[in-house]
């Protein structure tokens, strides 16, 4: 199998991670993604017996936490950090429309 | 003066803490023009030390830190004092809480003296990919500090602070820390806390400490591990005296020297150190024999995919809306795109696309997920060589510290992290520990790395390392 990615793909990946590329970015993302999913071919030719996933290096971990209430960061403090706040809630721009 | 022997006289009253944090930032006020290792300073740091030292006065317990200057990567969020990740988008952000491990250090009495440069979110291995322009090698200005923890490394081996934390994605303390003469430490994943870290890559990610000597590196360690409500992950278990009993010596340990680390990739040179460590642990009483994992070769491969995937995903966060950039835009989808593209770097870009690219439909199977059947893979042949032996010796790089502003091409970046790498893929701890200079008198770190929460062992390991050397 051949691991490559085209200059369409690549603007179709700045759509869904929100990056805007101008032409120049476009042809060298796209340059270097074509080495870097080179690496692939080096799985393939590793993983001859079929193998579960590994998400976590961690096995049978206890993820919840005794439920306690604690007491939550204060709000005003939260949000002093935004760019834009208005009555006390994120402003932003509609979030409808062409993009 | 080291951090165990700092922290004695704070606590005896030989020196205040206001001495120590004075002296600390006269070097970094004569030294940091031109290392260029913090990107802030506390500007409590005054009042802080007053504090330690009227507890001391007053004959209270003040931690087995008292009065130590500790830098603290800039991905390490600290309260009122800015965090940045060294990123356009996060410039001037004032975090409203603390990192657990930043409450362990005050805990502990260490003063949290500044913050210190990285490669953007952690993403690079020569803290060049940052706003605030690259750290320099104390050791030799002309190269690189190793990275992205590389503003740590050089706060330390400059002699600016005794300690510093960095954080480890895919040898980030461990790089580093060999490129600049010091110790650096991979915790085992679970081992520290991460509630407060900058996520790159959440499975792999874990915060270590960076010293000049193990004893110091493991005091630090100490200080900073143990359960967090906070992080699902970190792991609910006992937290051994890390820094007791460390010269108790190597004798009838069993240590496999990897043949995957220790081919062609590597300078001659670092390989010839390795095997005289290795020497040097069979003196001391140990067994050290030769020791094939296959699937480490897999190691950077496996890493790519994993740690992009998971960055993309991480990053989704910093849309301009609740903190961080925020550039103007006619809809909020187009605000977040102007926003994202005018605060991530290229090499932040690079990976983004790249993750999204392994986590989009179509090609989700043929390279994320064969990615984790590939880190199965190695965990298992992992799990397997820690039947026979109690630790796993390596280089910690595959060269010693490069040029500034070496034009290297992204794969050849990335294979140089296949020492590293391994550790962080199977969660296992890991130290470097200096072995030597190359004929330049640049520094050679070599790797021990041990089973799931032996940390003790393995400091043990490179304590002996480290006495051979003194």
């Amino acid at each position: 199998m051949s691991y490559s990615i085209s200059r369409e793909d690549v603007a179709k990946m700045a759509k869904l991670a929100e990056l805007r590329l101008d032409d120049q970015e476009l042809e060298s993302f796209t340059a270097q993604l074509v080495q870097t999913l080179e690496f692939a071919e080096d799985l393939d030719q590793a993983i001859v017996d079929p193998l579960p996933i590994t998400i976590l290096p961690l096995e049978g971990v206890n993820v919840m936490r005794p439920d306690v209430v604690v007491q939550p960061l204060p709000r005003e403090a939260l949000m002093a950090a935004a760019a834009n706040v208005e009555e006390n809630q994120f402003r932003v721009p509609p979030a409808l429309g062409e993009s | 003066m080291d951090a165990t022997k700092l922290a004695a006289s704070v606590r005896s009253g030989e020196k205040s803490a206001a001495e120590v944090a004075e002296e600390a930032l006269a070097r970094i006020e004569a030294q940091d023009s031109t290392i260029n290792a913090f990107t802030a300073l506390n500007g409590e740091l005054a009042e802080q030390a007053q504090a330690i030292d009227a507890a001391v006065a007053a004959g209270e317990s003040v931690g087995p830190l008292a009065g130590v200057p500790v830098a603290v990567k800039d991905n390490i969020v600290t309260k009122g004092l800015t965090t940045t990740a060294a990123s356009r988008m996060l410039e001037g952000w004032i975090p409203p809480y603390d990192a657990t491990v930043i409450t362990a250090l005050v805990n502990a009495g260490a003063l949290v003296i500044g913050k210190t440069n990285l490669d953007e979110y952690g993403m690079g291995s020569s803290t060049e990919n940052s706003i605030f322009g690259p750290t320099k090698n104390p050791l030799d200005p002309t190269k690189v500090a190793g990275g992205s923890s590389g503003g740590s490394a050089a706060a330390v081996a400059s002699g600016m602070v005794p300690l510093a934390l960095g954080s480890d994605t895919g040898g980030s303390t461990r790089q580093p820390a060999a490129f600049c003469g010091l110790v650096g430490v991979k915790p085992t994943y679970g081992r520290v806390s991460r509630y407060g870290l900058v996520a790159l890559a959440s499975s792999l990610d874990q915060i270590g400490p960076m010293a000049a000597t193990v004893a110091d590196a493991a005091l630090l360690l100490e200080a900073i591990s143990g359960h967090d409500p906070l992080d699902t992950t970190s792991y609910n278990t006992p937290v051994p005296a890390f820094s007791d009993n460390l010269d108790e010596g190597v004798d009838g340990l069993r240590i496999g020297l990897v043949s995957e680390l220790m081919g062609q990739e590597i300078d001659s040179e670092i390989v010839e150190r390795t095997q005289a460590a290795a020497q040097a642990l069979r003196e001391a009483g140990a067994q050290v024999e030769e020791v094939s994992i296959p699937s480490w070769s897999l190691g950077v491969s496996v890493y790519q995919f994993l740690m992009s995937g998971e960055a993309s995903s991480n990053l989704a966060r910093l849309d301009g809306v609740r903190y961080g950039l925020q550039v103007s835009g006619a809809t909020s989808a187009e605000m977040m795109a102007a926003s994202r593209s005018a605060g991530f770097g290229n090499e932040v870009k690079r990976r983004l696309l790249l993750g999204t690219y392994v986590l989009s439909a179509g090609h989700y199977e043929d390279y994320y997920e064969k990615a984790q059947r590939a880190r199965t893979l190695i965990i298992n042949e992992t799990v397997d060589a820690f039947g026979h032996f109690d630790l796993l010796l390596s280089p910690t790089t595959t060269s010693v510290a490069f040029r500034l502003g070496e034009d290297r091409d992204p794969k050849e970046r990335y294979i140089s992290d296949m020492c590293s790498v391994p550790a962080n893929l199977t969660g296992a701890p890991a130290v470097t520990v200096p072995f030597g200079r190359n004929r330049e008198g640049l520094p050679i770190g070599v790797q021990l790395i041990g089973n799931s929460y032996q940390e003790h062992t393995m400091l043990v390991a490179a304590r002996t390392l480290e006495a051979t050397n003194e």
